[in-house]
């Protein structure tokens, strides 16, 4: 009877490790493509609204779901509070301080790390190009993403099963 | 001093401002930012430079001179972060913030086809706190209004003499309605956000109730909307002098509006120097002219003209 209570454990817990890391991958895609979104909201609110910085960040974690809130709500908070540090250094830090709770990868946050740079100093036509840059390495990331989900998300969550099984079997 | 121009203000320069006497502080007119060059704070009764410590000093060298990174900072806390957003103000060379302040910015310039296209580094800035005195026109209503109607008035002032803080308060007495006249529909046309120091089209001083401002707008194309779209009684305008202006005032004055406005200038032969005023003064557009000075402080009023050139009598006192 404790036996099969310990294998039940051990095919429990190797399963759910398995669907973990396959939830990354499915998350991974999905969260690039929730960011893609928020950039063409700011890519309009600064060409065509000509609205404040931290106002657009406010609206934009009020209207967003975690983690990319958090980015954005940290964001609007280091703008208005940290007494006139560079826009990339608000940003920055945001974007760090959210990074732990994200599914995403290296390649992502460079790319938001690199568009923060420009964020907010030039004019609008500048803003609207550096906006687009960003857009377009963030869907070959997407891209990647995808295909990475397509090939390991099943596969994972096979191998936890498995694993676990194989444990079971060798120790029975 | 106004919250609103605190929190534009870098840390290390709000500590040294705020460590002024407050005999100083409360009198600010402007402060004033440059970058590697000592910071300075000018009142009516002087101007000082402001050391590390806070206190003030007439020697530059003992000045606490900010840095790039001061200046910038200053520059992402006007902006909001935010430069993309302020194209327009960066063009003109100004920007109005809330409570009707202006801060003035000079950098370097970029020039596309001969037009400013906009400032980059900007390094040095000029805040012009902006302060309401309601009530200064009051006293001089009656000389303004013989006998309780509206006349043309040009306001005849060097920069500095209180002339757009008499002018707004004109323009708020008119239409608040006096004890001779009754309310009045008022337009301004505010080509520098000075009169009534919009933000976001909202004026930030008191311009009365029934008063229209437009904001930013040139002044001879903005006397025309106003009269055409809001039907004012009383047009009031900073500043004429160009030639497209006169014509304008001309339309405005056959279209039954009375107008006030302002002329840089010391003097009547001064104002009349100018091609474009002469005309005015000449075809005897204006009612009454009235020259403002500092000989008892900014605001003196020094003469009043009726439509002939004849002296009106009036004992003012400095205005503020």
């Amino acid at each position: 009877m404790m036996k099969l209570i310990g294998a039940t454990l051990i095919l429990l817990s190797s399963s759910a490790v398995g669907f973990h890391i396959a939830h990354r991958y499915a998350e991974r895609p999905r969260q690039i493509r929730q960011l893609l979104g928020t950039f063409s909201v700011l890519e309009t609110e600064i060409t065509y609204g000509a609205r404040r910085l931290d106002e657009i960040c406010e609206q934009l974690a009020r209207r967003e779901k975690e983690p990319v809130r958090s980015l954005f709500a940290q964001c609007a908070k280091n703008l208005s509070t940290l007494d006139g540090v560079s826009t990339y250094e608000c940003w920055q830090r945001a974007v760090e301080s959210m990074w732990p709770s994200t599914s995403m990868k290296t390649p992502e946050k460079e790319v938001l790390i690199d568009f923060g740079k420009t964020l907010g100093v030039s004019d609008r036509a500048d803003q609207m190009q550096h906006i687009q840059r960003a857009k377009v390495n963030l869907a070959t990331e997407e891209g990647r993403a995808l295909e990475a989900q397509a090939r390991y998300e099943k596969m994972c969550r096979s191998l936890g099963i498995l694993a676990g099984l194989l444990i079971v079997i060798l120790i029975y | 001093m106004n919250s609103s121009i605190w929190h534009l203000l870098p840390l290390s320069i709000k500590g040294m401002i705020e460590s002024l006497p407050n005999r100083i502080r409360s009198q600010l007119e402007e402060i004033r930012v440059r970058e590697g060059r000592p910071l300075e704070v000018i009142t009516p009764i002087g101007s000082w430079f402001i050391s590390a410590e806070g206190r003030t000093t007439s020697r530059p060298e003992e000045g606490y001179c900010p840095n790039r990174e001061t200046c910038g900072k200053m520059l992402n806390l006007i902006s909001n972060h935010s430069l993309y957003a302020m194209e327009e103000e960066l063009r003109r060379g100004y920007v109005t913030i809330q409570g009707g302040h202006r801060i003035g910015l000079v950098g370097r310039v970029v020039v596309e086809g001969g037009q400013v296209q906009h400032l980059r580094e900007v390094t040095g800035f000029n805040i012009r706190i902006a302060r309401q005195v309601k009530g200064i026109a009051e006293p001089l209503l009656p000389k303004l209004m013989p006998r309780g109607r509206l006349v043309n008035l040009l306001l005849i002032s060097p920069p500095q003499c209180g002339k757009t803080t008499l002018l707004r308060d004109l323009a708020r007495a008119v239409s608040v309605g006096t004890r001779s006249l009754s309310s009045q529909k008022v337009g301004i046309v505010d080509e520098r956000s000075e009169i009534a120091g919009c933000v976001g089209g909202v004026p930030q001083h008191d311009v009365g109730p029934r008063t229209d401002v437009l904001d930013g707008c040139p002044k001879a194309e903005g006397m025309m909307m106003m009269i055409r779209s809001m039907s004012p009684d009383l047009l009031v305008v900073d500043e004429i002098g160009r030639q497209e202006d006169s014509e304008a005032i001309f339309e405005a004055i056959h279209a039954g509006v009375h107008l006030f406005t302002t002329a840089h200038g010391r003097s009547m032969e001064e104002v009349c120097r100018r091609p474009a005023l002469a005309r005015l003064v000449e075809e005897g557009v204006f009612g009454r002219y009235l020259i403002l000075g500092r000989t008892r402080g900014p605001g003196t009023v020094e003469a009043i003209y009726d439509e002939r050139m004849n002296h009106l009598v009036y004992k003012g006192e400095g205005v503020g």
